[in-house]
């Protein structure tokens, strides 16, 4: 699964084997106060399912300055 | 998980109100939680002019939207600052926003009205350009919405910029920035424009959601110059309590103006408010900081020119 983060700058990682968003979230250690995460621009809560061949998106909601 | 309200499939789940939303029901949520918070804290009336500041930036999108969704009379500002290419972004997508809705705006621009960019001067008189930036704003949106006749300025900050504002000043007990930290600040001049911020209890997510939702185009970037700003570190950190124990920031935000907020009363002391000799603004000085910073702009530029008789 291709996961991609926009915000402070874009980048991406490959994973595998997660089975929610919420374990997406633990593994790759984001704080799901703090970002969204959407696949094919619909936003996912916790429990959703993902798939190996998902693609998604975590958007950071934290500005500052 | 299930949308609370109408039993559909959830989009957003809330952890600090334990709930879940579908995208139509978190904006009933949304736009409960703004109406709540303008009456509650007697922002402004049904028929007062209402100037928005506008960044471009997600939160004053979110806020410029609702508040004509809920049918304020709504005025936009922009400020180009000259910060390059962000600044020029940034005003593409409010005036892209302005056209589509039919919202007015009024957009300025510091270089082309002032002669100078502010990272620029900011670099020359060795101060930090974001609170030059700061100072600037809010000078330019007092200024504008007196000239323009506006009830109240209205800015986005949300729960994360209010609580980690609030934690800043606990760390270091700023007691007057503690007394007067508030979600309306009132006039205390008649050249000052009451500051509102109707969207202090809803999250940085919850905005990030409520644009995504409506399809509102924001810019995704951050200022340059914000990178490691301490009101980050600090949103990090609330955060990661966040997770811990929803309903946190609420609390602690919340709690201060209930609870704490009182004892720090007394250091408020009112202080002595002049209009500046060269433009009328307040100020608690002789000549008001933007005009000294003009004169300093103007002065570099002056320094900065060949002299006569001078080879180059």
């Amino acid at each position: 699964m291709r996961v991609i983060f926009k915000m402070p700058f874009r980048r991406e990682v490959e994973v595998k084997g997660i089975k929610t968003v919420k374990q997406l979230a633990e593994e790759l250690n984001f704080s799901l106060e703090s970002n969204l995460v959407l696949r094919d621009g619909k936003m996912l809560t916790p429990d959703e399912k993902l798939n190996e061949e998902d693609v998604v998106e975590v958007l950071s909601a934290i500005s500052g300055g | 998980m299930r949308c609370r309200r109408c039993g559909e499939k959830a989009e957003i789940y809330l952890k600090r109100h334990n709930t879940a939303f579908c995208s139509s029901c978190f904006q009933v949520y949304y736009s409960e939680q703004v109406k709540r918070n303008i009456k509650r804290e007697k922002m402004f009336k049904p028929n007062d002019r209402i100037l928005v500041v506008v960044s471009g930036g997600k939160d004053s999108m979110a806020l410029w939207h609702i508040l004509l969704k809920l049918g304020y009379n709504v005025t936009g500002m922009y400020i180009n600052l000259g910060i390059c290419g962000y600044s020029d972004r940034s005003q593409e997508v409010v005036e892209r926003y302005s056209q589509a809705n039919n919202a007015p705006v009024i957009i300025k621009n510091i270089e082309k009205e002032y002669g100078f960019s502010i990272p620029a001067l900011a670099r020359e008189i060795r101060r930090s350009t974001c609170s030059l930036c700061g100072t600037i704003k809010r000078y330019l949106f007092n200024k504008v919405a007196l000239d323009g006749g506006f009830d109240a300025v209205a800015t986005g900050h949300n729960l994360d910029d209010e609580a980690a504002t609030l934690l800043g000043n606990v760390l270091s007990w700023q007691e007057g920035y503690l007394a007067r930290q508030s979600p309306v600040l009132p006039s205390t001049h008649p050249k000052l424009v009451k500051k509102v911020k109707p969207l202090y209890t809803l999250t940085e997510r919850e905005n990030l959601a409520y644009v995504l939702f409506n399809g509102i185009e924001f810019i995704h970037e951050e200022c340059p110059h914000a990178l490691g700003a301490s009101s980050i570190l600090y949103k990090e950190i609330l955060n990661k309590l966040e997770d811990e124990s929803p309903g946190t920031k609420q609390r602690f935000l919340t709690n201060f103006y209930k609870k704490g907020k009182k004892f720090f009363e007394k250091y408020s002391e009112p202080v002595k408010l002049n209009e500046c000799k060269i433009c009328g603004q307040v100020t608690t000085a002789e000549i008001c900081s933007f005009c000294r910073l003009r004169q300093m702009a103007e002065k570099k530029k002056v320094d900065s020119m060949p002299q006569e008789g001078e080879d180059f």
